[in-house]
């Protein structure tokens, strides 16, 4: 009985030293989590790539790669928000960090950020996702759209390059797509001049080049929205190219620009005129073999300027590792990593230093041609506001929609919009 | 004491016997309560504030103010004749097409039990499945239906089937039904099953045709069972948006839109969970008093039988 008694004892005793022992190393090691959407293949193993180097240098401070999805990200974030759930490092886009910011949840990054980073990063990135001063987050990527085109049905129809120098304006992009455009002997339409998917898109990407901003600042800090002259006559092109040149599909309207591609490679569309930069990794990877296709310099209209949106990686206010999360995030983002990160998700990096890297200036898959792009990005007030999830869905999409089938008159239109944007904004 | 007694027989009072009854009750009260009563009642409460998502938002009761704000809103205006074609469409087709089915199953073939099984596939899919793999087959330059379409003669050029204002209603209510027809089928099979063969045979003595048994046996006998299949359907579809949701996201124009989804959105898109709460009150309401209406109409029916 003595001897059972001891055994239990040393048991015992053994067992507490052990836990001791497990509860300060769990104590002195941080784990931290880090969310992200990336998706390409590619981009999810060269983030595990630096998230292992980081593990392997790094003893006091782990991170956890964890997966989430394009589709269902804000809806998580937020639930994660509410419940004191959120991951210490999140990958976003910048237009639901910023609400989120709106709503208190993230912290203000730039005293957290290094001098370093800070002259490095874009200015128009940050200002992407700066609100009344305070920065809610590192922006990482930009998100950029291009034009694609058919290099042999535009050789075939004679149609002549544009170049940076001398860019298509609206009326150059609309002829194109008339000549682009042919004609079965029944009146069915052969091929499309343009692909383009949800219109919606178009018009909120094309604001910026016709200086049709849609949200006006006013002097005690509101917002207003407003169709002017600019913004009438954006919305007005799009109907005529669909309703009057009938130069897109209207089987297309309802698609995202990335399912018009299986048309686009098959040749029963010669462009696509409005499309995310990160296309290109599924033309490389899906298009037929012999398919020849290049990008198109920027459209022209007032300005060449393209909406800014940035993927950002944000940290939670309430997080109690903001300093290490920061640490871990100077690394990530340092000039190499990121220009790694952006390579692999074939988007562009924020910071100055790493556009001029070395794998990025490259004339391979139209890399040079795209960062074109990055140099006219400009942040309209729709995604400064922080309402622009709100508005695009629940006005300017469903409107849009009305018009472009002919359910209702311009006119109509825009009373229908100036009137639904005043019901969302005064909520 | 008489009136103690009289209470105990009734069941009001508690007697001995029925004290332990009540104890085994408990544990599944409480997760009912706890479960289930609690979150409805909260959810009713949220509908009547302003709560809002973000850190440090005081919840404040706002009385029936949310709901002066539901009558402005054009696109949940729009959603509730969107939801009247929804669940009409949805429930006439799917008690149609589950009774044909069920009729068919009930025949006596070999493998019968093997058709019964797959008939359920489609029930068994989880819905977001569902709605993915009808986009693909809806889509108009890839998708299986514009090609197999074309291929019979019966359309000549692609149909954008969820982009477009006739057919983006049609084509979702097309999927609820092929997704929860098996429901319907099984449950009218169950009943079918339980009908008294005698009857149809003293119907044969009698003369009737096989129309006469259907119309005069089937039918009344699966009466029971149709109402609750109907009242429940009725539930399921008006509060569906899982498949509008991947299918058509409430477009083209808000002609999809279904006032779940509004809610949803309003919650997790736009941080109003107190509207979305109100929205679904609203819903409640309209449930509740359609539940009401169509007991009180099986109520006065027995009355009369």
């Amino acid at each position: 009985m003595k001897r059972i008694l001891i055994i239990f004892i040393l048991i015992l005793a053994s067992v507490n030293v052990l836990g001791i022992a497990n509860a300060q190393s769990d104590e002195e090691v941080i784990k931290l989590q880090f969310a992200t959407p990336a998706w390409q293949p590619s981009c999810i193993e060269t983030l595990k790539d630096i998230i292992n180097e980081w593990n392997k240098k790094e003893e006091k401070i782990k991170v956890e790669y964890i997966q989430l999805d394009w589709g269902s990200i804000h809806d998580y974030l937020i639930t994660a928000f509410e419940t004191g759930e959120a991951p210490d490092i999140f990958h976003y886009a910048s237009y639901g960090v910023l609400e989120f910011g709106n709503r208190g949840y993230v912290e203000n990054v730039f005293p957290l950020l290094s001098e370093e980073l800070k002259k490095d990063l874009h200015p128009v990135a940050l200002e992407t996702i700066t609100k009344n001063g305070e920065v809610w987050g590192i922006p990482i990527l930009w998100e950029g759209d291009i034009t694609i085109y058919n290099k042999e049905i535009f050789k075939e129809e004679g149609i002549d390059i544009p170049t940076s120098e001398n860019p298509w304006n609206f009326e150059d992009l609309r002829a194109a797509a008339k000549k682009l455009t042919t004609i079965r002997d029944d009146g069915s339409v052969e091929r499309w001049g343009m692909g383009v998917g949800m219109m919606v898109t178009v018009l909120t990407t094309w604001g910026p080049k016709f200086n049709a901003d849609f949200l006006y600042e006013t002097e005690d800090g509101k917002w207003e929205f407003k169709i002017q002259e600019n913004e009438k006559r954006l919305i007005k092109y799009l109907y005529e190219i669909y309703n009057e040149d009938k130069v897109i599909s209207p089987e297309n309207l309802s698609l995202h620009s990335h399912e018009i591609l299986p048309d686009f490679y098959k040749g029963n569309v010669a462009m696509i005129p409005n499309i995310g930069v990160w296309i290109r990794e599924n033309i490389v990877s899906a298009a037929p073999e012999d398919f020849k296709w290049g990008v198109l310099p920027p459209l022209k209209d007032k300005t060449q300027n393209c909406d800014a949106r940035t993927q950002v990686l944000g940290i939670p206010a309430a997080s109690e590792t903001k300093e290490e999360a920061m640490k871990f995030i100077e690394f990530l983002v340092d000039r190499d990593n990121l220009a790694r990160i952006a390579y692999s998700d074939w988007l562009f990096p924020t910071r100055k230093s790493s556009l001029q890297s070395e794998i990025l200036q490259t004339d391979e898959y139209y890399w040079k041609d795209c960062l074109d792009t990055a140099e006219h990005m400009t942040v309209t007030t729709l995604s400064r506001s922080g309402y622009s999830i709100e508005i695009v869905n629940k006005v300017l999409n469903p409107i849009m929609q009305d018009l472009l089938n002919d359910k209702i008159s311009l006119q109509k239109a825009i009373e229908n919009m100036e009137q639904q944007a005043e019901f969302v904004l005064q909520r | 004491m008489k009136i103690t007694k009289f209470l105990k027989t009734k069941g009001i009072l508690l007697t001995t016997r029925n004290k332990e009854f009540y104890f085994l009750l408990i544990p599944s009260c409480i997760i009912i309560l706890l479960f289930s009563f609690y979150p409805l009642l909260r959810g009713v409460y949220l509908g009547f504030t302003n709560y809002k998502f973000g850190v440090n938002k005081e919840l404040i009761f706002t009385g029936l103010d949310n709901f002066f704000i539901l009558f402005k809103d054009r696109l949940f205006l729009q959603s509730l004749g969107v939801t009247v074609k929804w669940v009409f469409f949805n429930v006439f087709f799917l008690y149609i097409a589950g009774f044909f089915i069920a009729l068919l199953l009930n025949v006596d073939i070999k493998f019968k039990e093997i058709f019964r099984c797959l008939t359920l596939v489609p029930w068994v899919i989880a819905p977001v499945v569902r709605g993915l793999m009808w986009r693909f087959f809806y889509n108009p330059s890839y998708g299986v239906i514009n090609v197999i379409l074309k291929n019979m003669g019966i359309i000549d050029n692609n149909i954008n089937w969820l982009g477009s204002y006739e057919y983006a209603l049609p084509a979702a209510i097309f999927v609820n039904v092929w997704s929860t027809t098996p429901f319907v089928a099984v449950a009218l099979l169950a009943g079918l099953q339980t009908i008294d063969l005698q009857l149809y045979e003293a119907s044969s003595i009698d003369g009737a045709n096989i129309f006469q048994k259907f119309i005069y046996i089937t039918l009344p006998q699966l009466k029971v069972i149709s109402i609750t299949i109907i009242i429940l359907l009725s539930i399921w579809t008006i509060n569906a948006f899982d498949i509008v949701y991947v299918l058509t996201g409430g477009g083209p124009g808000g002609t999809t839109n279904l006032p779940m989804l509004l809610a949803y959105n309003e919650a997790f898109k736009y941080g109003r969970p107190g509207y979305a709460a109100a929205i679904g009150n609203f819903v409640l309401l309209f449930v509740i008093f359609g539940l009401g209406f169509s007991y009180l109409i099986s109520k006065n029916r027995k009355e009369k039988l």
